[in-house]
């Protein structure tokens, strides 16, 4: 067991068949993989019970330092005006030293947001994956 | 643009795009970028630039440049090849006037600046703060040092690391 830094950590979107880092990523939160329950107490119980229902993927957001002249950064653009925007696989590969670990899914990009047109900060853009489907850690 | 000898040595560095991205391998350091172009502005030619406060017997009037403080950027691949840096530039003359003068000749040429200078490649210098003090005269005379103080927030283009090699662990 060991502690892992968030530095190192990859994300990769299959661009033009080709599962690709996306460059000059800042920070990432997600996938948010979370599972509903419903309650089944009833009359007879004496405590509350619940049963488990469909997990949901989630989101996965993460915040880049955005170069409108970066490919990558052009994909992003694109797909997220892709009108019907087909899910594509993404990879989110962890910093690990025991072999390659890694988070895939297929994921449909539903933000596209710059930011940082001001005085102080650097231009950045926040960007969001509605996941869907099975996630596959490994 | 003010075109300095110091400039005209480091012609030819990779011109400002608007992008984060890597610094020309040869540019100038940040501080031999400023005192380039300080050095350049019309109406200083004659004001010799210290790294440290002068002397009562140092040439006047001058100009002393200091970074007190500078970050540098990041993001998960490491260095993003930017930083972010505090520049004080002090005018010093025996004549008040003289200050203010080279004070706003400084400010008419770098507040709100942007785009490649002595090398450097500079994504934003802003002016933010300016204050003035005084030098007392030593015993026996009366020639006080005037001076001003320009602080100007820098962000500008670093070269990235080259001898890093990531591996994880």
């Amino acid at each position: 067991m060991a502690v892992y830094a968030g530095q190192g950590t990859v994300l990769k979107a299959t661009i033009a068949s080709t599962l690709t880092a996306i460059a000059q990523v800042l920070e990432m939160e997600g996938p948010g993989i979370q599972v509903g329950t419903k309650e089944t107490t009833n009359l007879a119980s004496s405590i509350k019970t619940y049963r488990g229902q469909l997990p949901d993927p989630g989101t996965l957001t993460a915040t880049i330092q955005y170069d409108p002249a970066d490919t990558t950064h052009q994909f992003l653009a694109s797909q997220v005006l892709l009108w019907p925007q087909p899910a594509i696989a993404w990879a989110m590969v962890f910093p690990v030293a025991a072999g390659t670990h890694e988070a895939t899914f297929n994921a449909v990009l539903t933000k596209f947001a710059p930011k940082g047109f001001n005085e102080e900060d650097n231009i950045e853009a926040d960007i969001e994956l509605q996941l869907t489907g099975a996630v596959t850690f490994t | 643009m003010i075109i300095s000898a110091f400039n005209a040595a480091v012609a030819g560095a990779a011109p400002f795009d608007g992008a984060i991205g890597p610094a020309a391998a040869a540019a100038p350091t940040l501080r031999e970028a400023f005192a380039g172009w300080l050095a350049g502005l019309p109406g200083l030619a004659d004001a010799g630039v210290y790294w440290e406060q002068p002397s009562q017997l140092s040439r006047y009037p001058c100009l002393v440049l200091r970074v007190p403080s500078r970050s540098y950027g990041h993001n998960l691949a490491g260095s993003d090849g930017t930083s972010r840096a505090t520049v004080e530039v002090t005018t010093l003359s025996t004549r008040q006037a003289d200050c203010v003068a080279m004070a706003e000749a400084i400010r008419d040429h770098q507040d709100g600046f942007r785009g490649p200078q002595s090398g450097l490649a500079i994504l934003r210098l802003l002016l933010e703060d300016e204050a003035d003090s005084a030098t007392a005269p030593p015993d026996g005379s009366d020639n006080w040092i005037y001076q001003m103080t320009l602080e100007y927030r820098c962000d500008h283009r670093v070269a990235l690391p080259a001898s890093i090699a990531q591996a994880d662990c």
